[in-house]
């Protein structure tokens, strides 16, 4: 018996082996870091804050090329009514919507990526302005973040810290809280940020005074707006895209890291790791995601070059609306009669008939959509130059603060829309008003036209406050392209009220976090 | 004792009827060898089953015979001198088996051509010393079965001779017992239990026979060894090796659907390769992963995609927990053990089986023909405010669409039929060879199948070969291994930059406008004239725009080796590796699509390249490798010990099991192919190449016993136990014990049990826990991942993110499982029956639970939530004939509640505790709106996105608050069946054989809300579906539709509108066969051939006639057809041949 016994210790050696060796189920992951092991130095921070970059890059930017449904400038067509770029356009979001669910919660998870880096990068062993820097590119995306999800459903839960799954009871902030956040963060970066980016891409102290100038404006601060504008053309670093052909204007859309003087700041993309898909989802070409309404068509002036006057629009005829106008409405708006890469558009044809307005936006049709290239490597400019000189001109018209810089802040866009320069007065419409009244109906047209399909439309709306209501701009039938005199396309109607200034809260986030905590918006 | 005997044997009635029975045996004799007669010549290597125990000789060889086809030849002098014989072999060679039955007789045979020849050597055995005939006793009497029903056939016996007799149709016998043999006779009965009789003094009997308990030695596989059915105290089913075969299914799932009670079964696509069903056992048990445990000869494994059918000799799914806890890791929603078949001793024997066929689709929605979809579309613009000036379709072009004029511009496309009537051909081939001796037995078999898709640029092919040896190396030494090699080539349609593929295209395909035309009249293919869609499935799958192919080659090598210690200890080690190696290769080379004027019908002359969904195409080629290595190594110690104290039957088993699996990928892509020929990525510009690559690693270590004891063949008691540890979960939280026990009262065999119409009566129960751990790895550490990057200054840098959130204290999902079970069989075992009632209660389920999304994460896996699964299973057989044809019918069922019991607080309107974990959930609804003052009563619905018009849905204020929103949801049923059932009934006679399989589900429901088959124009403007034109119009109030619009998204929201009963009865399998007899075969050296013809899913029976109520799923609108399973699912029709030599 004994040696039978042997023979079984012997063999269930193995056993014994295994179980002493009490690291046989230690695994390490072969293809991660663990968090005792992250966080060492430069190389970590700065890998990290890539990371950071990736996701607010990557972790909604598609809902900023859609934006221009939620305004009067746009429709989708039915193949995209199943989603909220259209029902909110139309004033008909519910709490319940899964896509309003799916931004608030991309917005949240690139504010929990900039809560990580701020929270660990401390203990990085580097160069302290490096660290700076890095922290000024976060704190700009977190930010910038916040300033998404305040505009768009006002005080929200601050979240500064990466939270547990103990921690998440947050109610919204109280009035005021979230644009100070914001604002906060902003100045950090300001103070942090080089003038000049280390490389194309990154983000500047020249973007960081821009986004408080945008937040400014919009929350009727105008004097601090004003400051915060004039401060970004104080960098002088910064100047409106002219070109000889005098087509600046459409030639943006061929931007690439950064190498024109009017881009602030952008995403970037190479093609592969990244590509350009604002020229995929808005081009008429490949999309009817975004198709312009005739109500966008008529807001560009008429304007007759050889007599240098604003004239009438002549409606007899379809290719008629589109003669002396505004150069960028065909730079713009694709339409009956405008030629795009040798083909001749037509709305009773593919792909403009498969609009749901007969117009399409040719604004991103860049030089590679026409090369037939693979991918698109050009920027997603995300602040640009006019805008800031927009900002300008509106806050300190708003302010009452009407001279010579805010005249030349508009003339600066208008003239460059018209390919030329400010001083050549003879070839564009030029503003010389110093009405008030006047003014602001001017720069607000203008930056209608100038930033037309760059996600900021809705914001004006809002704070306007022209949207809603019987009388606002998103209210009865939406029309298109010209069918016959007096006859255009039907695209749908619309009908917001002022609940509609703020979307709801999601449902599925107000019912998470219990009853209670996250109060719903009015009016759902 | 003595002198009775002697008296009674000198009546001579006696004699006189005993000469005649034996001229009756004489003249069948000659008669059989006669009609029997043909030349062969015989190796003796045909297969042979007996089982006697003192059976006289005639008996044993008249049953050789009808296995063989063997003549035998021999004189009464032989007979009267044979000594009876007891034999039992299964599947032995003939040659073994005549050797058996000859020992010790005083007898010598030779075999000519398939005759034996027997002669009598004269030498007299000891027992019969003296000659018979001579003093005899008559016996008569009357056999009965246990209801007092006479037996007609049953063999009585003279203990000890070959002398015997049959009873006739009344039941009844007489014998004459000669006085020098032995007074006791034996009566014996196919399906009875063999009774002993003591004759002396007695001259008139009345016997009753009892069944024999159904497949009494029958040897069922379980966890780690076999266990015999009737001792079994789990719940365990088992499929032989003929459920399996000759089946036209690639697939192991799809086999089991209707064949096992308490299997769920679930086929939602035909996707060669990529067909199998889910899986489940006794319901969803988890709102985890809840996939059984597969496990193939002993070795556990994730799948069993890899095996041929024909290669199985046994499928054993273990339900219960006392079953399973053996394996108590990952055991929780049940195991499927799979055993391979094996050699067996005997010269070498070659089975051969082929199939050849095709397949098409069973059920597909009918698209609206071009004139239908013209007038829907502007019906639908109409709805929605657009004047007849602004409308799509002109009457001219309807009126285009109608008369066909113009099939350039106005054509009417059929695209299912384009892009689905591919034949599907089917063709397999399996070779087998097999043999042995007393120390080494081997099998071997070569497998092959070639199923092509319905779909251009899809199939399937799987290659495998295996090989299973067993040697004995002494007494106390035996070893064997298993090697077995699959390689399974799936083929796609390419797939460009990541773009495209199968479920891509189908979903392009199911969209595609009837108005379109495939090709110009120039022979390229066509741009859409009319949908607005820029796609072309039938281009896109050809093998114009490149391949996309998946190689997958399994290697799975076990050894082992069995040391016996002592007699009743026994020792044994298993290594095992599974080696996966998948290697995948895209080629995207693109095709052009040319637009046609749609007045003219003029195709233009440069092609049409802006595609969304493809970008790009034709002026990108990419190309992309893909490869996969996964090592899944295996080490097993198993300890035996069986004995038998008296009525005490003990077997004890200790285990130890390791197990490590890794996984790795790369993959690299790189674009703009120099030339399309070249498809490899040298050939690629490395400028834009993108590549990745991961690594894995799961290890678990366990130990476990079992303990079994049996009291008197009457009481049964099996202990389990095991402690398993596991690398996914955290130190201290890492293992755990998962015990179980059970008890089986076989109370038929106790002396009190006196019912003659039960054979069998066992009850049984049993208790345990098991666990599951079926989660990603390392979830428990915080990780930083290099998923990401961002482009500065135009090149790629690397970024890091923190990884999917750890939540260090996750452990084991626990599964506590009651099962209660009855085993009945009646009329002589013929009729068998099976049924289980059980409870399984799993709580800390490895749950991702929805957090808040302030957390800025997808939440981690936490122990939380809890189910119940309550129901029963129910299998009954019954197997009778009726003259000469033989007939059986199985019948099977299981009903399951399944309760969702705790949500961790996560539950919301429509989810609620004590709803099923696969529940649909949404709005009631109360038809639709007729008029506007309807609407303007009802409670307001803006809530769901717009202000609805007549002909729109009615949703219900549940809550009755006055508006109707998210919390007026409820729960709409559950799309996993609660009932499964399945049936199969057979016949056969002289060659033929007829089989049929169906199985069904009931209780269940399936969404189509959102999906295209609800919306006309929906997704992204795909085309209507024939029952869509039954849209509201104010002409049509009775609509099964709402009316057609383009923006009433509410109405396409989930509701009791768009629930259907998606129950079905299917046709899983017919088969008709026909065996060549054997007087034919002899001839051609064959021992067996058979050749049928069968089909696959040829009926479905659903009130959901849209299409395969099976294959859809409530999932995903946007893609995919009706859910994510697009493939459509197939019928097949096979002819097949099964061939032993």
């Amino acid at each position: 018996m004994k040696k039978y016994l042997t023979i079984i210790s012997l063999l269930f050696y193995p056993i014994f082996f295994t179980s002493c060796k009490k690291d046989f189920l230690d695994v390490a992951p072969g293809s991660q870091l663990s968090s005792a092991t992250f966080w060492r130095n430069a190389d970590d921070a700065n890998k990290a804050a890539t990371g950071v970059y990736s996701a607010w890059a990557n972790g909604h930017a598609y809902q900023i090329y859609f934006a221009d449904d939620w305004s009067d400038d746009a429709i989708p067509t039915g193949f995209w009514h199943f989603f909220y770029y259209y029902s909110w356009g139309i004033g008909g979001l519910s709490p319940q919507d899964a896509n309003i669910n799916d931004y608030w919660s991309a917005l949240y998870s690139v504010i929990r990526s900039t809560n990580v880096f701020l929270t660990n990068v401390g203990k990085c062993k580097m160069d302290e302005d490096l660290r700076n820097r890095l922290i000024g590119e976060v704190k700009f995306i977190r930010a910038y973040e916040y300033f998404l999800l305040y505009n768009f459903w006002g005080e929200v839960p601050l979240v500064s810290q990466p939270l547990n799954i103990s921690e998440l009871k947050v109610a919204r902030a109280q009035p005021g809280e979230t644009e100070s956040f914001i604002l906060q963060d902003l100045n950090d970066a300001i103070s942090y940020l080089p003038v000049t980016p280390p490389e194309a891409g990154r983000i500047t102290k020249g973007a960081a005074l821009s986004l408080k100038a945008r937040l400014l404006l919009y929350e009727g601060k105008y004097g601090d707006a004003a400051d915060a504008a004039k401060a970004v053309m104080d960098l002088n670093v910064y100047k409106l895209l002219r070109t000889p052909a005098g087509d600046g204007y459409y030639q943006l859309s061929n931007t690439r890291q950064g190498n024109n003087q009017e881009e602030i700041l952008g995403w970037q993309n190479d093609g592969v790791n990244r590509n350009n898909d604002q020229v995929q989802y808005m081009n008429c070409l490949t999309n009817t995601l975004v198709s312009p309404t005739k109500a966008l068509v008529d807001s560009y002036d008429g304007y007759d070059k050889t007599t240098d006057q604003i004239v009438g629009v002549d409606e007899s005829t379809d290719i008629s609306r589109f003669q002396n106008r505004d150069p960028r409405l065909n730079f713009t708006i694709g339409h009956t009669g405008s030629v795009v890469n040798g083909q001749t558009l037509n709305s009773n044809e593919a792909p403009l008939s498969n609009e749901s307005t007969g117009y399409g936006v040719v604004k991103f049709i860049t030089d590679e959509v026409k090369a037939n290239a693979p991918h698109f490597t050009t920027d997603n400019i995300l602040i640009r130059y006019a805008e800031v000189l927009l900002t300008y001109a509106e806050a300190k018209i708003e302010s009452g603060q009407i001279d010579q810089s805010v005249l030349d802040a508009i003339n600066d866009v208008r003239s460059r829309a018209y390919g030329t320069t400010v001083d050549d007065i003879a070839h564009y419409p030029e503003v010389t008003s110093t009405d008030q009244a006047t003014l602001r109906k001017i720069v607000r047209n203008e930056r209608r036209v100038e930033l037309a399909f760059e996600g900021l439309r809705w914001f004006d709306l809002k704070r306007w406050r022209i949207a809603a209501g019987t009388d606002g701009t998103m209210n009865g039938p939406v029309s298109g392209a010209f069918l016959s005199p007096g006859n255009y396309i039907n695209a749908g109607s619309r009908a917001l009220s002022d609940k509609d200034y703020l979307r709801p809260i999601p449902q599925a986030q107000v019912d998470l976090e219990s009853s209670g905590v996250l109060t719903q918006n009015p009016g759902y | 004792m003595q002198f009775n005997a002697l008296r009674k044997g000198r009546n001579s009635s006696a004699l006189c009827l005993s000469k005649i029975f034996f001229i009756m045996r004489l003249t069948t004799f000659f008669l059989l060898v006669l009609v029997l007669q043909v030349r062969a010549n015989g190796f003796g290597q045909e297969k042979i089953t007996l089982s006697f125990s003192d059976a006289n000789l005639e008996t044993v060889l008249r049953n050789i015979h009808e296995q063989s086809g063997y003549n035998f030849l021999y004189s009464n002098q032989v007979s009267a001198n044979s000594r009876s014989i007891t034999i039992n072999v299964k599947n032995v060679p003939l040659n073994e088996v005549l050797k058996q039955c000859f020992s010790g007789q005083p007898l010598d045979y030779t075999i000519i051509d398939k005759t034996v020849i027997i002669k009598y050597t004269g030498k007299p055995a000891s027992q019969l010393a003296a000659p018979p005939f001579t003093v005899s006793n008559e016996i008569s009497g009357i056999v009965t079965d246990e209801k007092g029903d006479p037996l007609q056939g049953v063999s009585v016996l003279i203990k000890g001779s070959s002398f015997g007799t049959n009873t006739d149709k009344n039941g009844q016998f007489n014998i004459t017992i000669p006085d020098n043999s032995t007074k006791i006779l034996v009566f014996s009965f196919v399906g009875m239990v063999t009774q002993e009789v003591n004759v002396t003094n007695r001259n008139n009997l009345t016997i009753h026979l009892k069944a024999a308990p159904s497949g009494l030695n029958e040897v069922t596989v379980i966890g780690y060894g076999t266990q015999k059915k009737v001792n079994l105290t789990g719940s365990v089913v088992t499929l032989k090796a003929a459920q399996i075969e000759n089946r036209g299914v690639a697939n192991i799932s799809n086999i089991l659907a209707g064949q096992a009670p308490g299997v769920t079964v679930l086929q939602r696509g035909g996707s060669p390769g990529r067909d199998a069903g889910s899986l489940n056992i006794q319901g969803v048990g988890t709102l985890g992963n809840a996939n059984p445990l597969i496990v193939v000869d002993g070795i556990k494994t994730d799948n069993f995609t890899q095996i041929d059918p024909n290669d199985i000799e046994s499928i054993s799914i273990l339900k219960d927990a006392a079953s399973c806890a053996i394996y108590g890791i990952d055991a929780a929603n049940g195991v499927i053990l799979i055993t391979t078949k094996r050699g067996v001793k005997g010269k070498v024997k070659v089975d051969y089986n082929a199939q050849y066929g095709g397949s098409a689709f069973v059920s597909l929605p009918k698209k609206v023909n071009s004139y239908d979809l013209a007038n829907l579309y502007n019906q639908a613009q109409t709805n929605d405010g657009t004047p007849a000036s602004g409308l799509k379709f002109t009457p001219e072009d309807i009126q285009q669409f109608k008369d066909g004029s113009n099939p350039n511009t106005h054509p009417n496309t059929d695209w299912i039929k384009a892009i689905f009537s591919r034949p599907g051909t089917w063709m397999s081939h399996n070779l087998s060879l097999s043999g042995g001796t007393d120390d080494t037995k081997y099998l071997v078999s070569l497998g092959y199948l070639n199923q092509d898709g319905i779909m251009q640029s899809t199939g399937y092919k799987r290659y495998t070969f295996r090989v299973n040896f067993d040697q004995k190396i002494s007494n106390k030494v035996s070893s064997g291994f298993n090697l077995a090699i699959a390689q399974r080539d799936v083929a796609d349609p390419a797939t460009v930059l990541g773009v495209g593929g199968e479920t891509f295209y189908l979903h392009e395909a199911f969209q595609q406008w009837a108005n379109d035309p495939i090709r110009t009249d120039s022979g390229s293919y066509a741009y859409p004239i009319w949908s607005g869609l820029n796609t072309n499935p039938v281009a896109y799958t050809s093998s114009a725009n490149g391949y996309s192919k998946n190689n997958d080659t399994r290697l799975t090598g076990t050894a082992f080796a069995e040391y016996k210690i002592i007699d009743n200890l026994n020792l044994k080690g298993v290594i095992s590796t599974t080696r996966d190696f998948n290697y995948s290769s895209d080629a995207g080379l693109g095709v052009d699509l040319f637009p046609v004027d749609p007045v003219t019908g003029i195709p233009s002359s440069t092609p049409n390249n802006t595609s969304a969904s493809m970008p790009a195409i034709p002026s990108t080629t990419s190309v992309a490798r893909g490869f996969f290595k996964g090592i899944d190594n295996s080490l097993q110690l198993l300890l035996n010990y069986n004995n038998t104290f008296g009525k005490h039957e003990i077997k004890g088993l200790l285990g130890y099991e390791a197990r490590s699996l890794s996984d790795e990928i790369a993959d690299i892509q790189r674009i703009n192919l120099s030339d399309p020929i070249l498809d490899q990525i040298n050939a690629a510009d490395p400028t834009n190449q993108t590549t990745d690559g991961n690594t894995t690693l799961y290890k678990s270590q366990s130990v476990f016993g079992r303990l079994n004891y049996i009291y008197g063949d009457k009481y049964l008691l099996e202990v389990n136990a095991r402690d398993d540890a596991t690398s996914r979960f955290a130190r201290g939280h890492r293992s755990a014990i998962f015990p179980s026990v059970s008890a089986g009262w076989i109370i038929s065999k106790e002396t009190f049990f006196k019912v003659p119409a039960i054979n069998t009566l066992k009850i049984r129960a049993s208790y345990g826990t098991l666990g599951n751990q079926q989660i990603n790895d390392y979830q428990f550490l915080s990780t930083y991942v290099l998923n990401s990057s961002y482009i500065f200054n135009g090149t790629r840098s690397t970024g890091i993110n923190e990884g999917p959130l750890a939540n260090p204290l996750i452990t084991w999902e626990k599964t506590t499982s009651k099962n209660i079970g009855l085993d009945i069989s009646f009329l002589n075992n013929r009729l068998t029956f099976t049924g289980d009632y059980y409870v399984r209660n799993t709580a800390n389920i490895l749950l991702n639970i929805p957090q808040p999304a302030i957390l800025g994460a997808a939440p981690p896996v936490a122990n939380a939530g809890a189910v119940r699964n309550k129901g029963y299973d129910l299998i009954a057989s019954y197997t009778d004939r009726i003259g000469q044809v033989g007939y059986y019918v199985n019948a099977n069922f299981n009903k399951v509640k399944n309760q969702i019991t705790d949500l961790a607080g996560t539950q919301y309107p429509g989810r609620e505790l004590g709803d099923p974990i696969y529940n649909l959930y949404g709005y009631k609804t109360g038809g639709i709106f007729q008029s506007q003052d309807e609407i303007n009563k009802h409670a307001d619905q803006t809530a769901l996105g717009g202000t609805p018009k007549p002909g729109d849905i009615i949703y219900e204020d549940l809550n009755g608050d006055g508006k109707v929103d998210a919390k007026d949801q409820t729960n709409l049923g559950s799309y996993f069946p609660g009932i499964t059932y399945g049936f199969s009934f057979g016949a056969n006679y002289k060659g033929f054989d007829l089989s049929t399989l169906w199985s069904g589900v009931a209780d269940v429901a399936a969404s189509i809300a959102g999906s295209r088959l609800a919306q006309p124009f929906g997704d992204f403007g795909s085309s209507p579906i024939e029952a869509q034109l039954n849209s509201w119009t104010p002409d049509n109030p009775n609509a099964k539709y709402p009316r057609a619009s383009f923006n009433a998204s509410y109405n396409y929201v989930q509701s009791s509108f768009w629930i259907r009963n998606t129950s079905y009865l299917k046709l899983r399998n017919i088969q008709v066969g026909y065996s060549l007899p054997v007087a034919i075969l002899h001839g051609l050296k064959i021992s067996k051939l058979r050749i049928y013809v069968s089909g696959e899913n040829l009926l479905t029976f659903s009130p959901f006639k849209i299409m395969d109520p099976e294959s859809i799923v409530s999932g995903d609108p946007f893609f995919g057809f009706g859910g994510t399973a697009a493939y459509p699912t197939t019928k097949r029709y096979l002819a097949g041949l099964s061939v032993t030599f």
